[in-house]
């Protein structure tokens, strides 16, 4: 979806108004898809079955055996849903070839429109029962609150989201604002001016660039007021925002900054809670352009006139705020790219988070347990980075390595996955 | 007369060396013309989701590469459901959650939608470094031999299709 607004900024040409509304409306389906599964296979686990349970019930199944079989089918069922809804659009749900410069290839039908808005109603339950479970598993368990709002999990950096002309979330188009870590809009940009405002840091022993805000320069890896690393995804999303354009979600938003403290929220795990009321959000937005009746028009496309020469599109994807960049000849061949994915915008936190939580649970004296080696993936997982999109052999393991050093910096033990 | 909904999912990275093996695999089943209910998809690491591109199939294959220690690369395995090994660590992402758990996962959740019989098609791999395209000889060689052991699926399925329970 981002290339295919760069490549409409490239030829120069808006997409028409059903065309927006189709793409938002598939796009919204995308990100009930991708938060479910992370919530239920992911951040679940640690908190349904406590984050020291052993790993063999540490998992999915350990959840659906604790909060009952039919929620499995629930997770199963939304996430078909949302398959269904971008297959119907765009012919196939993963990698289709669906956005063209100007438009899409495919409408709804009424029929397909009735569908999908059935579909969406059941979405905004189940966004609504997983807000519940969260509420009941987590929030009222005052150790998992203290687990969040504790120094483990704590990063104080700016933040980063895609808002709409009032400064609410909104995952396919607008502006890019950036907010300080008191929660002080320091800019908003257009797609078009983002090298402007942000620089990739490079480091010699990875191929992944560390982005950071052009403003203050590249200050290392520091947290603080003047840090120039930002966070994007759920927990950057929603700091960044000043509320939520739809009724549920803003109300879930609400609770969770009066729960946690006021905006922003600095607490790495408190990303969980964000990605729920992005559900709930994107739940509601589809239901929304679902019974738009603009969604059923045959005007679908604008078909590009002009040369082709250079563009950027930015969009949220799930894992934060995504940008793709390409310059093109005159026959429309791209010359240069340039792409800012959302895990790279986390790249520096992550390390940073990752450091900060073994730091404090690995101490003198205290057992390198499977607990205190999970409290540090905790760190990991709660971003959804796509490292691990690498590859994907059975047997194949995402290498992990902790290695602990002793008060001389002499390495004292390495523990592996 | 009886269709069975057959789904073949070819997992892997195309930009990550030998993993690509599964979509290799895929590809050339592709080639041969199949009957309606025979679904075949590049399925990329889909994690969670291949429960998604299964539910309401009578039988599936999976084809995905097999990172095995003292195994040469090159070996097609062949794994009913229970045979598959079980990843011993959690998922650290959406897409990192094994074959053995997603299914297990949908057989205790949705026993009913999903393929009464699974089968993973394995080929043990040699180099699965990113950034590289292109296979190990070795493993390259297999594919001939990995996608005929899916066509041996698919077609002793079709032949026994009066006995597929989701037909269409």
């Amino acid at each position: 979806m981002a290339s295919g607004k760069a490549i409409d900024a490239v030829f120069g040409v808006e997409p028409t108004p059903a065309a927006k509304k189709l793409r938002e409306l598939f796009y919204s389906a995308h990100f009930v898809h991708s938060h479910i599964a992370h919530f239920y296979a992911l951040a679940a686990p640690d908190f349904v079955m406590g984050p020291d349970a052993d790993p063999a019930v540490r998992n999915v199944l350990g959840v659906i055996g604790k909060v009952g079989l039919e929620i499995g089918g629930e997770v199963i069922k939304h996430r078909a849903y949302a398959q269904q809804i971008q297959a119907m659009l765009g012919g196939k749900a993963t990698h289709p070839a669906w956005t063209l410069p100007g438009g899409v290839s495919k409408g709804l039908t009424e029929e397909e429109r009735k569908q999908v808005e059935e579909m969406a109603k059941s979405c905004v339950e189940f966004a609504k029962f997983s807000l519940k479970l969260f509420d009941d598993v987590v929030l009222k368990n005052q150790a998992y609150v203290d687990l969040i709002l504790g120094d483990t999990y704590k990063l104080v950096t700016n933040y980063m989201g895609l808002v709409d002309e009032n400064n609410k979330i909104n995952f396919y188009d607008g502006k890019v604002r950036v907010v300080d870590t008191e929660g002080k809009e320091l800019f908003k940009y257009s797609p078009r001016e983002y090298v402007d405002y942000v620089a990739e840091h490079v480091e010699p022993y990875s191929y992944l660039k560390y982005p950071y805000l052009k403003k203050f320069g590249w200050t290392g890896f520091t947290e603080g007021p003047g840090t120039a690393i930002y966070q994007v995804a759920p927990l950057g999303r929603i700091n960044a925002c000043d509320g939520m354009a739809t009724p549920l979600a803003q109300e879930a938003y609400e609770k969770f900054f009066a729960t946690l403290g006021g905006r922003p929220v600095h607490a790495v795990l408190a990303t969980h809670w964000a990605r729920l009321v992005e559900l709930m959000y994107a739940a509601e937005r589809l239901l929304e352009l679902a019974q738009d009746e603009e969604v059923t028009s045959p005007d679908i496309r604008n078909i590009p006139t002009g040369v082709p020469k250079e563009g950027v599109g930015i969009l949220e994807a799930p894992r934060g705020t995504l940008t793709h960049h390409y310059a093109t000849d005159a026959n429309g061949i791209v010359v240069k790219a340039n792409l800012i994915v959302g895990t790279t915008n986390n790249n520096a936190p992550i390390s940073m988070a990752v450091k900060k939580a073994a730091m404090s649970v690995i101490k003198p004296g205290v057992e390198i347990t499977n607990g205190v080696l999970n409290m540090i993936e905790m760190a990991f997982r709660a971003y959804d980075p796509c490292f691990s999109c690498a590859t994907h052999a059975i047997l194949g393991e995402l290498p992990l390595k902790v290695n602990i050093y002793d008060s001389k910096g002499e390495l004292a033990k390495t523990l592996s996955r | 007369m009886a269709v069975c909904r057959i789904v073949v999912l070819g997992c892997g990275n195309v930009f990550a060396g030998d993993d690509a093996v599964g979509i290799e695999v895929v590809r050339e089943v592709a080639k041969e013309p199949w009957p309606d209910g025979v679904t075949i998809y590049e399925a990329g690491a889909p994690g969670l989701g291949m429960l998604d591109l299964m539910l309401g199939n009578d039988k599936a294959v999976i084809v995905d590469a097999v990172l095995a220690a003292g195994m040469p690369p090159g070996q097609v395995i062949r794994w009913r459901e229970e045979e598959v090994p079980r990843k011993e660590t959690p998922p650290l992402s959406v897409h990192d959650i094994g074959v053995r758990d997603a299914l297990e996962f949908g057989r205790k959740a949705m026993p009913e939608d999903l393929p009464d019989e699974v089968v993973v098609i394995g080929i043990t791999v040699a180099n699965v470094e990113p950034w590289h395209m292109g296979l190990d000889p070795a493993v390259s060689g297999a594919v001939p031999r990995a996608a005929e052991a899916v066509r041996r699926e698919i077609r002793r399925w079709l032949e026994g299709a009066d006995r597929c329970t989701k037909s269409v």
